[in-house]
This record gives structure tokens, C-alpha cells and sequence, in this order.
């Protein structure tokens, strides 16, 4: 298809507009094949990219009529922004206090748990290590020592389990924590 | 790609391609499809929208080799919209991904 048929295609399917706002429309969908040929394409390439004058009919119609009815929700949530944002200070100032005398408390504490606990399991790896290594030298005690060994294995592979989900949860929480303190910051209460 | 995830998203896209600067409607169909599955004419009948909503404004440049252009221009309004859509999209995706996310267990959210 080439330009003079494209348009007129379009024209046909844009019906009942008005005069203007045909010819606008006419105007900048010329503009784009004269651009396109100027750019090394063939004008049947450029319709075909285009895609159909049906369907660009079909969205300019679409766009011009009256904007769809906001559902019930989002009105309920721009609702509670506009009441939100009427007290920034408010935000700002239990930030600053929140974080200096619960958060920042608590996430030193809840850091060192969490260290204290890496280290138990970098510890028990070593004490594992080193004790395996001995094990040879236990002569008739070695048996039970092997089981002592798998069993001290065992332990230290929870261990490391709750150790890597704290850790997880942690960087997660921290995230989240920083998110929201911003969103507050931001908007206030 | 399926063309009812696009239909609500395009209007934020072509506003966010505007504030990096004025464009005319070629260069802004041919950025939009090359980088989102849409045919050319997509970009048309939202920007006849957007400035009908007063979020973007035309004017006529001139341009080196041919007749001058109709560029399009994001009005302070545009921007407002655009950042507010940017967050809520922001948001709405974060959501979508943590529902439809697959084998994300190993992934920090971060």
C-alpha cells in the first residue's frame, strides 16, 4: 500500500471527527511517510510498519473519547495521598526521632546477633577442620570420633542455613527499612 | 507481547521519552517501536491525546533537509504527570514481579 491509499484508508475510518482534527491527523501521518522516504525506506515499508489505517483509526477514536471512570480503589488511594502530604514536617521529625532511639539500636543489635552467629559458623568450620585432621592420631577412639565429627557436621549445616536466611532477611529488611523512611521523608504522615 | 500490558504503559513511555528532550513524531515512533514490539503508528493517537490533555505542546522547526517539523514538547503539567505515573508504575511493577516472579528465593530484593 502506498501513501496517497494509506491515507485515504485512514480517512475513511476516522469517520466522525471533525474537519480539523481529520486534517491534523492526515498532516502528521504524510509527514511521517515523507520522513520515512527521506530516512531510505519505500513507502510500502513505511505502511506496513505503520500498521494498519484500521487500527490507527481505531486509537485515534479511542483517544478522543471521554477518559474511562477511575475505579473506586485508586480514588480511595489518591484520596489518602492528598491527606498524607499535608504534613511533611511531621514525617521528617518521627523519622529523625524513631531512627535515633529505636531503629539505629536495633539494627546495631540485631547486626552483631547476626555477626555473632557468622562467626559461631566460621568458628565450628575451623574447630571441624581441625578436628578432622586429627582424627588419624585417636587410634582406638576413632570410630566414635568420625561420628562426633558428622554429627558436629550436621549441626554446623543448619547452622549455616540460619545463618544465610538472617543475612537475607536482614539486607532485606534493611531495603525495605530505608524505603519506607524515605517515603515518609517525603510525604509525611 | 501481549497488547493489553502495552495499551497503559505507552503513554508513560512516550512522556518519559519527551522529557529527554523535544522530539518530532518520526524519531519518536521510531525510538518507541524499535525498543517495544508496536507498530510505528502507535505513537500518533497518544500524542494527540497527551496534547489534548495539555501535557505536551507542538511547535514548527526547521530542519536541514526537508520541510520544518512538528516537534512535541513536555509541558510542566507532562511533567507532574510523568512523575507521578512513574511511581505508581514503579510500584505496581515492583508488585506484579513479587507475585509472578518465578524462582526468585535466591534473589535480594535490594
Amino acid at each position: 500500500m502506498v501513501k496517497t491509499e494509506y491515507l485515504k484508508k485512514l480517512e475513511a475510518e476516522l469517520g466522525l471527527m471533525s474537519y480539523k482534527d481529520v486534517k491534523d491527523i492526515l498532516s502528521e501521518i504524510s509527514d511521517h511517510f515523507d520522513e520515512g522516504v527521506r530516512m531510505g525506506h519505500t513507502e510500502e515499508e513505511i505502511a506496513e510498519n505503520l500498521g494498519s489505517p484500521v487500527d490507527l483509526a481505531k486509537a485515534y477514536k479511542e483517544g478522543t473519547s471521554p477518559l474511562l471512570p477511575t475505579a473506586p480503589r485508586k480514588r480511595a488511594s489518591e484520596y489518602t495521598n492528598v491527606k498524607r502530604e499535608q504534613d511533611p514536617a511531621a514525617g521528617k521529625i518521627f523519622v529523625v526521632i524513631f531512627n535515633i532511639f529505636v531503629a539505629i539500636p536495633l539494627w546495631i543489635a540485631l547486626f552483631f546477633i547476626i555477626l555473632a552467629a557468622v562467626g559461631i559458623f566460621a568458628g565450628g568450620i575451623a574447630g571441624l577442620v581441625a578436628f578432622c585432621l586429627a582424627i588419624p592420631t585417636f587410634g582406638a577412639y576413632m570410630t566414635p570420633c568420625i561420628f562426633l565429627a558428622v554429627t558436629l557436621g550436621l549441626i554446623l549445616i543448619v547452622l549455616f542455613v540460619i545463618c544465610f536466611f538472617a543475612v537475607k532477611y536482614f539486607i532485606k529488611g534493611t531495603s525495605a527499612y530505608i524505603k519506607w523512611n524515605k517515603k515518609l521523608w517525603r510525604e509525611g504522615f | 507481547m501481549n497488547s493489553q500490558f502495552k495499551k497503559g504503559v505507552l503513554d508513560l513511555c512516550v512522556l518519559a521519552m519527551l522529557q529527554k528532550g523535544d522530539s518530532y513524531g518520526y524519531d519518536l515512533a521510531d525510538t518507541l517501536s524499535k525498543r517495544i514490539q508496536v507498530a510505528d503508528g502507535t505513537v500518533y493517537p497518544i500524542l494527540r491525546k497527551l496534547a489534548g490533555e495539555g501535557l505536551v505542546t507542538t511547535y514548527l522547526k526547521e530542519s536541514q533537509n526537508g520541510p520544518p517539523r512538528k516537534y512535541y514538547h513536555l509541558t510542566d503539567d507532562g511533567t507532574a504527570r510523568l512523575e507521578k505515573d512513574r511511581e505508581e508504575w514503579k510500584e505496581f511493577a515492583t508488585a506484579v514481579n513479587g507475585i509472578v516472579g518465578g524462582a526468585s528465593w535466591l534473589r535480594l530484593n535490594i
